[in-house]
């Protein structure tokens, strides 16, 4: 599982400095994030760690512009995010980012094509061209011959495999997966992440999965822990220990078709 | 949007349509009744009649209607109402025609109540003086007879010469009643019921006011009255068009009962609307959530919106045009006539009616959508 880009090369595209993020709940405050400190660079395969409600996903919406943070500095490929407007936030989401989520959200009443085509219209990509774009990003996932079914003529990890061609599909920077594999079976879950490495190995893409499996986590080139909305742990994944650079491996066929969590 | 709240919409919308359509089309007669009624009062053409109730008329004799004429300021235009007292039998060349009852007046009722001419003459002098067999039919009744080259008419089996054809006119007198056949008032008496002047068979006098209004007309009735001796407490003095203007006045109020009731449902519709485009937008909270975070902008959610509660208010639009249509023309039916009530005036009115509404009602439930936290919406249930 060797990276064909050196993330040490690279520029840095994600920078936090400080980051907290607070909730307000009547007179108390929960806090999310508290001083999160990191830098991402192109290319990287983030594994964001960690128990239930230590931030995680928190992190990921500040990351990809759906929630802004209470204190800190986020820049974005240099620039600062505080300030910019909701339409330039749109954008941003839009052009940088690519999302997965742990319950695929595809919308039932259209077709594979017209899911995976949703970003290209927000991007106004003229219609002639969306055509193209929607059949090599389904062709990158390897499911070209499906785009005429609708999802739930799929299974989940065909499902899964489209959300991540619809988050491709405007050749974003960043692909932001919150646990994607939390809704599949074992084989399913490898045949996902195992895309999602394609991504980084082959088009040199910053993917950024969110999980709170070790397995998953194997897949990823450096690990971010998090608890009580803290990093922390932040290093490469060599560091971390032989059991997570080969998860599925020492799994028989009967455990890849069970539960992957 | 879901096809339960799909179908919701497009009845609510239906509904709210045809409501709006009957409120045009009861709202077109209302005004047109309503510019009626002030018609009828600004008219110069007024009635005696004598009546002890405002409504339950009496007779007069010809000659006691004779002698209130003579009251009558000089220069005014006046004329006789009298009717048949039973059943005429009219008939042509033997073979019956389809009514019964035969009008009398003198010379001048074809001008006052406004019937056009459409052929021949109304009543000379000379028919009145000499008791002349001549009549004057309405076209409706001459178009049963018009292609025999008919002229003559027989009324109880004596032949009456047909000197005049004439139609109702805009201005028409329905006063006049049912009568479609006329003859001078003095044939009425001598020939049609062989009776004397003294027999009450003058229902009205009718006349034209001119620049007098009616208080001095009353006044002028009874200085003269006065003077010749003549007895006119019975007789009342109202607008030719009184009963007609009776009769819009109850059905304004059916109607406008009708109109409220429709403008109620019509706000019914509307707040239900908003209500179910609003409830189909809290449903899908997730999709419009997943529309954000894929990078669509507040208008591309608005746009969705509002293109979705469009095309349910179009086809809203069309099922509430053609219920509307159909209604009406079974309302036609019932009322003894077919016509279909369909043009492209009142479906474009409703096309344009549930468009105008669907895009109103949609903007609160499109901007609450757009306002939606994408965070709140995609978090997993």
């Amino acid at each position: 599982m060797g990276g064909l880009v050196q993330p040490a090369q690279k520029q840095c595209l994600i920078k936090m400095q400080g980051i907290s993020r607070d909730y307000f709940c009547g007179d108390n405050v929960i806090r999310a994030l508290a001083d999160i400190n990191c830098a991402i660079t192109k290319g990287e395969f983030i594994g964001i760690m960690g128990p239930s409600a230590s931030g995680k996903s928190t992190l990921l919406n500040i990351i990809g512009c759906l929630d802004s943070p209470t204190a800190g500095q986020y820049c974005l490929a240099g620039k600062d995010i505080k300030g910019l407007s909701q339409m330039e936030k749109a954008s941003i989401r839009n052009n940088v980012f690519g999302f997965v989520f742990q319950s695929i959200n595809l919308l039932p009443m259209l077709d594979i094509a017209a899911n995976v085509a949703l970003p290209l219209k927000y991007s106004s990509v003229p219609k002639h061209e969306r055509k193209a774009l929607v059949s090599e990003a389904l062709k990158t996932v390897g499911l070209a011959n499906l785009s005429e079914r609708y999802p739930d003529q799929l299974s989940g990890g065909q499902q899964q495999k489209v959300a991540i061609a619809r988050a491709l599909v405007n050749q974003p920077d960043v692909i932001l997966a919150d646990e994607p594999t939390g809704n599949l079976d074992s084989a399913s879950g490898q045949s996902v992440m195992e895309e999602l490495r394609k991504l980084r190995d082959e088009f040199g893409r910053t993917v950024i999965v969110v999980t709170h499996d070790p397995r998953v986590a194997g897949y990823a080139d450096r690990l971010i822990r998090l608890k009580d909305g803290t990093i922390v742990e932040d290093m490469p994944i060599q560091q971390i220990g032989a059991m997570l650079k080969n998860p599925f491996a020492g799994l028989d066929e009967g455990e890849n078709n069970g539960e992957f969590l | 949007m879901e096809n339960f709240y799909k179908r919701l919409l497009i009845i609510g919308i239906a509904i709210g349509v045809f409501c709006s359509l009957a409120v045009f089309t009861v709202g077109q007669r209302l005004w047109t009744t309503t510019m009626l009624q002030r018609k009828l009062l600004e008219s110069n053409i007024c009635k005696i009649i004598c009546s002890s109730e405002l409504l339950s008329n009496s007779h007069m004799s010809l000659s006691y209607a004779r002698q209130i004429q003579g009251l009558l300021p000089e220069g005014i235009k006046s004329d006789l109402k009298g009717l048949s007292l039973g059943d005429a039998h009219i008939s042509f060349k033997g073979e019956p025609l389809p009514i019964n009852l035969v009008l009398g007046t003198d010379v001048n009722m074809a001008e006052l109540v406004g019937l056009q001419l459409i052929n021949g003459r109304y009543f000379d002098p000379e028919d009145v003086a000499e008791h002349k067999k001549v009549c004057v039919l309405k076209s409706n009744v001459y178009d049963l007879i018009a292609a025999r080259n008919a002229a003559h008419i027989d009324i109880n089996g004596v032949a009456y010469e047909i000197v005049g054809i004439v139609s109702e006119s805009e201005n028409y007198d329905k006063s006049l009643g049912e009568g479609d056949v006329l003859v001078p008032v003095s044939t009425l008496y001598k020939h049609i019921e062989n009776t004397s002047d003294r027999s009450e068979l003058i229902s009205q006098i009718v006349f034209d006011k001119q620049a007098y209004s009616n208080q001095q007309i009353q006044h002028l009735l009874q200085k003269n009255a006065r003077k010749e001796g003549v007895e006119i407490s019975d007789l009342k003095l109202m607008p030719l068009h009184y009963d007609e203007f009776r009769r819009n006045e109850a059905y304004l109020k059916e109607m406008s009962k009708v109109v409220g009731i429709a403008l109620l449902i019509l706000v019914i519709a509307c707040f239900n609307i908003i209500y179910i485009a609003t409830a189909s937008i809290m449903d899908r909270e997730r999709e419009i959530g997943l529309h954000t975070a894929l990078g669509a902008k507040h208008y591309h959610i608005c746009r969705l919106i509002a293109r979705e509660v469009f095309s349910c208010a179009f086809r809203g639009g069309l099922l509430g045009t053609a219920t509307a249509a159909i209604f009406n023309t079974a309302s036609n039916l019932s009322s003894g006539r077919f016509s279909f009530s369909f043009n492209v005036i009142s479906l474009m009115a409703g096309l344009l009616l549930a468009t105008a509404a669907g895009l109103l009602t949609s903007l609160f439930p499109a901007a609450k959508a757009a306002k939606l936290d994408p965070i709140a919406a995609l978090r997993e249930e």
